[in-house]
């Protein structure tokens, strides 16, 4: 389904946009393909390309593929050995290749072109961030660079659409010479060269060629072009300020969460209440029967538990998108480089952490730009302890459960402390994995801080609706699959209406193969105070956390109430009337709900996750995998246990 | 502290070393294999100008300006490169 784009056009040429990061190409990506792409999954990779047709390119018909950003054709971490593997084998490898360089490091980005062209690819170069130079008194010489590189070049500004027909006349020149690419071996052998000698002889040439192609912009001026003013820029002096600089790190993260708690939050009753009402309207407009149970209760509300969690991954992957695309993501990296460096971790870890509180999966894929191996693992190990988007559900119901009306604030702190809570147990796992476990490599940090610029709006727009898509994508059919088949659990083997006029969904559910798990596992659920229904719903949370919220609706019989409110609403006047069968006691006490706070914030409840986690781990297979999944989620279960049986003894409720 | 040896300070700093806005020619990048390739390819080699623009808020990495970019750098890694200023 996914991997079918490359195929389903075989004979529209690949082209594929190669450079550093922070060059403008995945800027000049989304005005190529006028923002319309698919993610694919490239042969023999997890990872997930950009793909789409180059529909703004005149008469020229191409696919064109986006890139991680690679600095050399000789990778130094994971991500950048995706991009170099897509070059060299599986059988899509791009046709031709457009090289994207900053016209302000032309000496470092054409390090890369040099490399490309010394390969033997068919090669455009486009130069961008012209403008940036020409602030500084210079231009770039595009006949002399095409003259020197010996390929088509192009200084354009990617945001605009211009040149385009330039461009794609020299794009199908190139293809219709019809160049035969480099072979593996060919590569293999250019790696090996690749002496330290050769670097340095490679950044002289270029260093020349710079000299020739990069000119004053007005004749008066000198070689130098303007005055250069040296030092930091009024925005790092700020930004990277030892004590404003801090002010502003903290800021803007707790900016970003205040914005998922207060912007998601609204939304996602929205969202809630809309798919409560929905069930409500299926059910009064079709006829009564088990077809339309199970398409109001098990399919519209799965696909409700589906999107009501959109809002708080949207806005993080918004927000970060925003930051990154400004350049200050690259300066977060620098400045908690040291405090991370401190619990094993680098700076690069940072991205992935934070993309942690929105969904693992994506995390775990962003910790392929650490190079340090061991950090790489601390960082993937930890990152299922970041709060996720699936748990806030979770949270906010039960904290909305026990904290009363009249004190919101304490519902804010609580949440606060959650979500720190994750990252200060993390931080505690990695400190003391990194002072038994010794890497080989030598720890280090090196990162480019591009300059700092306006977001654009659009793109940032564009890359969020493609983020949260993909997540859509890749976790709604299990969320959607497991609260069907948790309706099926609930309601067969399909009883025979009672004759002793009790409930009818009550004899149903009791008698259904859940209910038959739920009691088989009530042994291990009990201490953590929960009777079989809340075990069923503990157990339909390991397919996908924020399933425990719809499960518990469902098997404590939420649908049938009849109240104005939504379905959050019903289920809180459920959950504070439920008791256990049998000795009568309420089974929603605060010590079993902060046992079950506790449960979440832990467990490893995600097989998704599991499975990337242990792609990501590479050679080291299923082994840290699933000790992640033991370790987590036992201590979760041993630590629920002992706040819930320890606060019982302290007399809480 | 400064270093009791002349030709250390005046002659062979390393790039950790350098006082904000002072400027250095890279005159060698030591430090194992892989390190040494990836400061390389960054574009730290024999010759290249470089300057400390400043450091970030905790004192590590500190920023360098290096062929029309600035780089962020863990003082660990700076330490192997050998500037003449």
């Amino acid at each position: 389904m996914a991997a079918a784009t490359p195929e389903n056009s075989p004979a529209l040429p690949l082209v594929a946009l190669i450079g550093s990061a922070n060059c403008g190409k995945t800027t000049l990506f989304n005005t190529l393909t006028g923002s319309h792409y698919n993610t694919v999954n490239y042969p023999g990779a997890t990872v997930e390309y950009a793909v789409g047709d180059a529909r703004r390119l005149p008469g020229f018909s191409c696919r064109v593929m986006d890139t991680p950003g690679i600095t050399s054709l000789v990778p130094s971490s994971p991500d950048e050995k995706v991009t170099v593997d897509a070059l060299f084998q599986g059988d899509r490898r791009p046709d031709i290749l457009v090289a994207v360089a900053d016209a302000n490091q032309l000496s470092r980005h054409l390090y890369l072109t040099r490399q490309l062209l010394d390969l033997g690819f068919p090669v455009v170069l486009v130069v961008t961030m012209e403008d940036l130079l020409l602030a500084k008194g210079l231009r770039v010489d595009e006949r002399n660079l095409s003259e020197l590189l010996d390929c088509p070049v192009f200084v354009l500004d990617p945001r605009k659409q211009e040149r385009l027909s330039q461009m794609a006349e020299a794009l199908r020149a190139l293809g219709e010479k019809s160049q035969t690419r480099p072979a593996r071996a060919q590569y293999e052998a250019f790696a090996a060269e690749l002496t330290e000698e050769r670097i340095s002889e490679t950044f002289h040439a270029l260093d020349a060629l710079e000299h020739l192609a990069v000119k004053p912009r007005f004749e008066k001026a000198g070689r130098e072009g303007l005055p250069q003013r040296h030092g930091p820029s009024t925005a790092d002096r700020i930004l990277l300020h030892p004590v404003l600089g801090l002010l502003i790190f903290l800021g803007a993260m707790c900016a970003i969460f205040t914005a998922i708690f207060w912007m998601a939050a609204p939304l996602m009753d929205g969202i809630d209440a809309l798919f409560g009402a929905l069930v409500t309207v299926a059910k009064s407009v079709l006829p009564a029967s088990w077809a339309t149970d199970l398409f109001a209760d098990g399919l519209v509300g799965g696909v409700g538990a589906v999107l009501v969690f959109l809002p708080q991954i949207a806005i993080l992957f918004f927000a970060m998108g925003y930051l990154e695309d400004s350049g200050y993501l690259a300066r977060g990296a620098a400045l908690v480089d040291r405090p991370l460096s401190r619990i094993g971790l680098n700076g690069k870890s940072f991205v992935p952490l934070l993309s942690g509180y929105a969904c693992a999966i994506p995390a775990m894929l962003a910790a392929r730009t650490i190079p340090n191996r061991l950090e790489r693992m601390l960082t993937l190990f930890i990152i299922p302890l970041m709060s996720c988007s699936a748990r806030l559900p979770v949270y906010a119901l039960l904290l909305a459960f026990l904290i009363p009306k009249d004190k919101p604030w304490l519902g804010g702190l609580a949440m606060t402390g959650l979500y720190l809570s994750g990252f200060l147990i993390g931080a505690v796992i990695s400190t003391i994995a990194s002072r038994y476990l010794k890497g080989k490599e030598t720890s280090g940090f090196m990162l480019e801080l591009p300059a700092l610029r306006a977001p654009m709006l659009r793109v940032v727009l564009v890359s969020t609706w493609h983020k949260t898509w993909q997540y859509i994508r890749k976790a709604g059919p299990t969320i959607l699959v497991i609260a069907l088949s948790l309706w099926v659990l609930t309601h067969t083997p399909v009883q025979p209406a009672p004759s002793d006029g009790s409930d009818r969904e009550y004899v149903a559910v009791s008698n259904s193969y859940a209910a038959r798990i739920g009691h088989f596992i009530e042994p291990v659920t009990a201490p953590m105070g929960l009777d079989w229904r809340g075990g069923v719903a503990l157990i339909s949370g390991f397919a996908a956390r924020e399933v425990f919220v719809g499960s518990l609706a469902l098997v404590y019989r939420v649908q049938e109430l009849n109240d104005e409110a939504g379905m959050t609403g019903k289920l809180f006047a459920r959950m504070s009337e439920l008791r256990f069968e049998g000795d009568g006691r309420r089974i929603f006490t605060v010590s079993t709900c902060l046992g079950i706070l506790l449960f979440y914030l832990i467990a490893l409840q995600c097989f998704p996750t599991v499975a990337v986690a242990r792609n990501e781990m590479g050679s080291w297979r299923w082994r840290p995998a699933l000790i992640q999944l033991g370790l987590f989620t036992g201590v979760a279960y041993l630590l629920a246990v002992a706040l819930v049986q320890g606060l019982r003894a302290l007399g809480v409720p | 502290m400064i270093a009791p040896n002349l030709k250390i300070t005046a002659e062979n700093l390393t790039l950790e070393r350098l006082r904000p806005g002072q400027q250095g020619v890279v005159v060698s990048v030591e430090g194992e294999p892989a390190q040494r390739r990836r400061l390389l390819e960054a574009g730290f080699v024999q010759g290249s100008p470089v300057r400390f623009v400043m450091a970030t808020p905790f004192g590590d990495p500190l920023v360098f300006s290096l062929r029309g970019t600035q780089i962020a750098l863990r003082q660990s890694d700076a330490r192997h490169v050998r500037v003449r200023v």
